[in-house]
């Protein structure tokens, strides 16, 4: 009987021990603590004629609006010794119409880098957000988007009752709009291409069908626009959709929808042979896709759960790992991922308008972003993920209302207006 | 008669000794068994104790959009740090509870205190222990309106709590405690500020701490490091600042006082 005893302690013992376990969690993605960084006074050296210290004042409020946007990350004027303390020199001189800046970024004292700007005539801005992008590469190792466009479709040429809806291109802050297309037609979903020179967009086309009577079949194509070339090419003009082109991360394929098989499917297209690939294969609908800076993962909007819901795929596959993310939502819509992968914002309908949210990929930490702020449509993540430009829409009567883009951080505070009467603005978009 | 009367004695005796050696092999072999896989899996395992990994879970339901956004939720945050009461109570009581704890943790942990508990017995009070449900307005009696916010802003950006709980959790057995468990990550991320040149540079280290009975910390210290100090103690003192925790459930006390927990920062 001891040995039972004996035998029956030493059981129990080790039950014991294993019984609680060391509890691991992970804690996630930490909060920002903010850099600190204070610009000095520019020191000119020689003197600068009135031209000149026009310009030196344009570039320096350009600076410094530029780092506005970034608000949430840095803390602009004031001056401590902790380890994140940066400190920006500027010396200027004289340069023909314009100056010549040199920035030097120091961190607790010590010079860190050094970067200059010849900004003049209708190079200034272009100059100015360049300066302004390599200190921030300086202070944050990262882009900015200082130097980023934006691509959007305006329906301000519209005269009488033909509404004509044409695409623009704006600088990120808002500034130096032009127009880009005259078709007199209307545009839909535009997308720019990594490296800024190609704009694909949707156009609704008028094909002649053969017909003796001279009958016109409309059609939704997808074009390119070259921004060098000044030229425009159609990349897919298949019977039905062809839209909703999103570029990947190397700019080399697009995702889009087509609707040639008969119901909407979302395909992958290599620029440069055409060819064709089947992304989602199902009988719901499935549209607008994004996908994320490696490729690996693809969000888009599905039907296949009967409503609207947004799904996260592998897109190098066909139905490869098709996931569900979100579960509630009256009508989910233009679901759109962050450039790491790590959140997708969309837009849903909550109390008569639209409203934007962000959701983790793994369908976690659900967060509204917007709320009486008009109805807020078609969000896009700025090519850094701290920024999401959006549609803004306001009611003024019956039959008049106001549509423009704002740009928001990534939490949701409303940073301001980008457009201001400029018609009705649509499908504010950048490099992803 | 005879002849089968002592055929039976002679079974008896032969069967009686046969099976006691059985028994006594069987007993034996299960035990070489027993402390094989103990040795070897120490062995295999880097750490001696048994770890086991919480990954969040995702509650599904169908429930409405969030109602609040994100700047309105950090603006209910405020108050709660503006009395600050909860930091201050906690120096003064800390070492006082830090001894008590101790005491109460050995006494959990069985081991050793009580070796001649039966199995029969143990499990019989193992089992009971589960069924004990906790009472779940603990949290908030202590903590009362702080500790009430507090939750309320964790849980603002969840989905609620649903009706089913879906995901890799391996100690489904102990709701309880895996409830508790699970409201600590989003504490501590709200104190955790990272500048974003650490940032940047994808570091990860862990921290091992203790919690008492009534939320407090009683140790804290990095269990693997990143390799850079301020990063670790970045992350240090977003634990200790986060303290005191909501009081945990009775059922759960023991376990995060004798064991504690491990944080990755930011995964595991």
């Amino acid at each position: 009987m001891k040995w039972f005893a004996l035998i029956l302690c030493l059981l129990t013992f080790s039950v014991h021990a294993e019984d609680a376990p060391v509890t691991m969690l992970s804690v996630g993605e930490a909060l920002d603590a903010k850099d600190q960084v204070t610009f000095g006074q520019p020191r000119i050296s020689g003197s600068l004629n009135a031209a000149q210290q026009k310009v030196l004042d344009e570039v320096m409020s350009l600076i410094q609006n530029d780092f506005a946007f970034y608000k949430h990350r840095f803390e602009i004027g004031t001056t401590g010794s902790t380890s994140g303390y940066y400190m920006v020199a500027f010396t200027v001189s004289g340069a023909g119409t314009g100056v010549e800046i040199t920035a030097e970024v120091s961190k607790a004292g010590k010079l860190i880098g050094k970067d200059s700007a010849s900004p003049q005539g209708t190079k200034l801005r272009d100059e100015g957000h360049k300066l302004s992008d390599s200190i921030y590469r300086r202070i944050t190792g990262k882009a900015s988007i200082f130097r980023e466009k934006i691509v959007f479709v305006s329906d301000r040429s519209t005269t009488g009752r033909d509404t004509r809806k044409e695409l623009y291109i704006m600088d990120f802050d808002g500034r130096r709009v032009e127009r880009l297309t005259f078709f007199n037609s209307t545009i839909i979903s535009p997308a720019i291409s990594p490296d800024n020179r190609n704009i694909i967009f949707s156009l609704i086309q008028s094909h002649k069908t053969g017909d003796r009577r001279g009958k016109e079949n409309k059609n939704i194509d997808l074009k390119v626009y070259d921004r060098e070339t000044r030229k425009f090419t159609t990349v897919s003009g298949h019977p039905g959709v062809n839209s909703g082109a999103a570029y990947s991360a190397d700019g080399k394929s697009i995702y889009f929808t087509l609707t040639t098989s008969g119901n909407a499917d979302i395909y992958e297209m290599d620029l440069a042979t055409k060819r064709l690939r089947k992304v989602t294969n199902h009988y719901a609908e499935d549209v607008d896709p994004t996908v994320t800076s490696d490729g690996a993962s693809m969000s888009f909007l599905s039907s296949r759960a009967g409503r609207a819901h947004i799904y996260i795929m592998d897109p190098r596959g066909t139905e490869k790992n098709v996931r569900r993310v979100s579960f509630v939502g009256q009508f989910n819509a233009s679901p759109r991922y962050s450039p790491d992968g790590k959140n997708i914002v969309f837009t849903s309908w909550v109390d008569n308008g639209f409203d934007l949210y962000r959701i983790d990929a793994q369908g976690n930490n659900l967060a509204r972003l917007t709320k009486d702020f008009g109805s807020n449509e078609e969000p896009w993540w700025s090519p850094d993920g701290e920024f999401i430009i959006f549609t803004s829409q306001r009611v003024l009567s019956r039959t008049k209302a106001t549509q423009d883009i704002y740009i928001m951080n990534r939490d949701g505070e409303i940073l301001g207006k980008l457009t201001q009467d400029f018609g009705r603005t649509y499908t504010p978009r950048w490099t992803n | 008669m005879d002849v089968l009367e002592r055929d039976r004695q002679w079974l008896s005796d032969d069967f009686k000794s046969s099976f006691m050696l059985a028994v006594a092999l069987h007993i034996f072999l299960i035990m070489i068994a027993f402390i094989a896989g103990r040795v070897l899996g120490v062995v295999a395992g880097s750490d001696n104790s048994a770890v086991e990994i919480l990954s969040a879970s995702v509650r599904v339901d169908v429930v409405g959009m969030p109602k609040l956004t994100i700047e309105e939720l950090r603006q209910m945050e405020l108050p709660s740090e503006a009395p600050q009461e909860k930091p201050v109570q906690a120096e003064a009581t800390k070492v006082e509870e830090a001894k008590d704890v101790i005491k109460e943790g050995d006494l959990v942990i069985p081991d050793e205190s009580k070796p001649k508990k039966s199995l029969s017995s143990f499990l019989q009070d193992y089992s009971s222990q589960k069924v004990k449900t906790a009472p779940k307005d603990k949290k908030g009696e202590k903590g009362g309106k702080v500790a009430g916010l507090d939750s309320l802003i964790i849980e603002g950006n969840r989905l609620s709590k649903g009706t089913a709980l879906v995901g890799n959790t391996s100690d489904i057995a102990d709701p309880v405690y895996v409830g508790y468990v699970q409201t600590i990550p989003e504490i501590v991320r709200q104190n955790w500020r990272v500048p974003g040149f650490l940032k940047d540079q994808n570091l990860k280290c862990k921290i091992h701490f203790w919690i008492g009975p009534r939320g407090e910390i009683l140790k804290a210290s990095v269990r693997e490091s990143s390799g850079n100090t301020e990063y670790d103690n970045i992350a240090l003192e977003a634990v200790k600042a986060s303290a005191p925790f909501a009081p945990p459930p009775v059922e759960a006390a023991p376990r995060l006082g004798s064991r504690g927990l491990v944080l990755g920062f930011p995964l595991i």
